[in-house]
């Protein structure tokens, strides 16, 4: 029996070092250049992004979650429209360091270089749609692979964003290499995943999408 | 005679101020107990928005607070942005004893703390005495205080229907401090929580307002 237990025991050690999640196994890569290349090499051919989201912050200590859902579209080379449409109206776009929010009828413009956390979030997910996720100083990442996801760990370097983010997940598909989900740590256990679906490559999109009027 | 006009003047002037609670006067009317007001609720999501000025500079705030209740009374009142990060996370034990579980350092202010601990336990009805109360109406409108810390709290109700509590003041005898507009108004006993709930805080010079949302799951 206690042979049979310390299988079991090893099996799971194992299956955790090889970072088994969400039924998937996944293998530390060694070598990231060919896939940080692939990503640049996509970056270039993909010019706008269009794409269904749904967010899910999941609170450890509450046991509970909180769903929202909307829109993701994004424009070479540094404008990302989020629209959150359910349960909430909120407008957030980026575009060239600064962000315009519209949260109902009011409209904030702010430059996000006095806001660490947003501008961390916002440089992350520019690296995801322009291929350029290995190069970004502000984090040490470290490269997995599924049968069919990649995921890329980012971990904060500055003290500063540790406060308020231990690391930042990256899926991506394989195949099409199209980014699936973001998943944001918190130091405190809480994460919110952000996954992305219906995902629609270079239709044309709109100058107007990135401006509120 | 001159001098009269300025001071009626002044006087007009300091009535205009922050709105003061009924005048103790009025008939007395027997109180619900406080714990009758201390709302029924499993867990809440609510749209957050935070509009002031600070130093002649407006402001503006937004997220999700989420309220959780385990039953025990234990309840927690998590604040995150739209995109998940958290402001704050703040809690009471089934003593009602506050603590804070996490607060971003932006917060972390000792007088914010405390303004918003008192803001969610008047929502929550929390530390809320019910040992002095003293009772009055005016105008078709039934009033009940209660201490609350260095102050009192003022339960508006109609007298047409006194099970129904549409606004809670705080602040002092003299003055009201903060006022919490509630919509639909309270049902008591062990009323839900409201879909709308509109603070104002007239000394500190913010409002913040929540709408309570619903869920998929919820729905």
């Amino acid at each position: 029996m206690k042979k049979y237990a310390f299988t079991l025991l090893c099996c799971l050690l194992l299956q955790g070092s090889q970072g088994l999640l969400f039924g998937q196994v996944f293998k530390l890569m060694t070598n990231t250049a060919l896939l940080a290349e692939r990503l640049k090499d996509n970056a270039h051919a993909v010019k706008s992004i269009s794409s269904d989201f749904t967010q899910e912050k999941n609170m450890k200590m509450l046991q509970d979650k909180v769903r929202s859902e909307g829109k993701f579209y994004f424009l070479q080379p540094d404008k990302i429209r989020i629209e959150y449409t359910r349960p909430f109206q909120y407008l957030l776009i980026m575009a060239g360091g600064n962000v315009i929010i519209k949260d109902g009828k009011k409209t904030t413009r702010m430059n996000i270089r006095n806001n660490k956390a947003m501008q961390s979030v916002n440089q992350v997910l520019m690296d995801c749609m322009r291929g350029t996720v290995f190069s970004n100083p502000g984090f040490i990442s470290r490269s997995w692979a599924s049968a069919t996801q990649y995921r890329i760990s980012l971990a904060p370097r500055s003290a500063d964003l540790k406060k308020y983010l231990t690391g930042i997940d990256i899926y991506i598909n394989k195949t099409d290499l199209n980014v699936t989900k973001l998943v944001m740590n918190e130091p405190n256990g809480d994460h919110t995943d952000m996954s992305f679906s219906h995902t629609k490559n270079n239709i044309p999109l709109p100058d107007a999408l990135f401006k509120v009027h | 005679m001159r001098y009269l006009r300025y001071i009626s003047f002044l006087a007009l002037l300091a009535s205009c101020g922050t709105p003061k609670p009924f005048a103790r006067a009025g008939t007395v009317i027997p109180a619900a107990p406080e714990k009758v007001l201390r709302p029924a609720f499993d867990k809440a999501l609510y749209r957050c928005e935070v509009n002031g000025r600070f130093l002649f500079k407006a402001f503006h705030l937004s997220g999700l607070l989420f309220l959780r209740n385990f039953g025990d009374t234990t309840v927690r009142v998590v604040f995150q942005n739209e995109m998940g990060l958290t402001y704050f996370d703040f809690g009471w034990n089934r003593l009602d004893s506050f603590r804070v579980f996490h607060i971003i350092d932006k917060m972390n202010k000792p007088a914010l703390i405390r303004t918003l601990q008192k803001d969610f336990e008047i929502i929550l009805c929390k530390n809320v005495q019910s040992n002095t109360v003293s009772l009055v109406s005016r105008k078709g409108t039934v009033m009940s205080r209660h201490p609350f810390y260095d102050g009192y709290l003022y339960y508006y109700r109609s007298q047409d229907n006194p099970s129904q509590c549409f606004q809670i003041d705080y602040g002092t005898e003299k003055k009201t401090l903060v006022r919490f507009g509630l919509r639909p108004a309270l049902q008591m006993p062990h009323p839900e929580l409201p879909d709308t709930i509109l603070i104002k805080h007239y000394k500190a010079g913010f409002v913040i307002q929540l709408h309570k949302l619903r869920q998929n799951n919820d729905d």
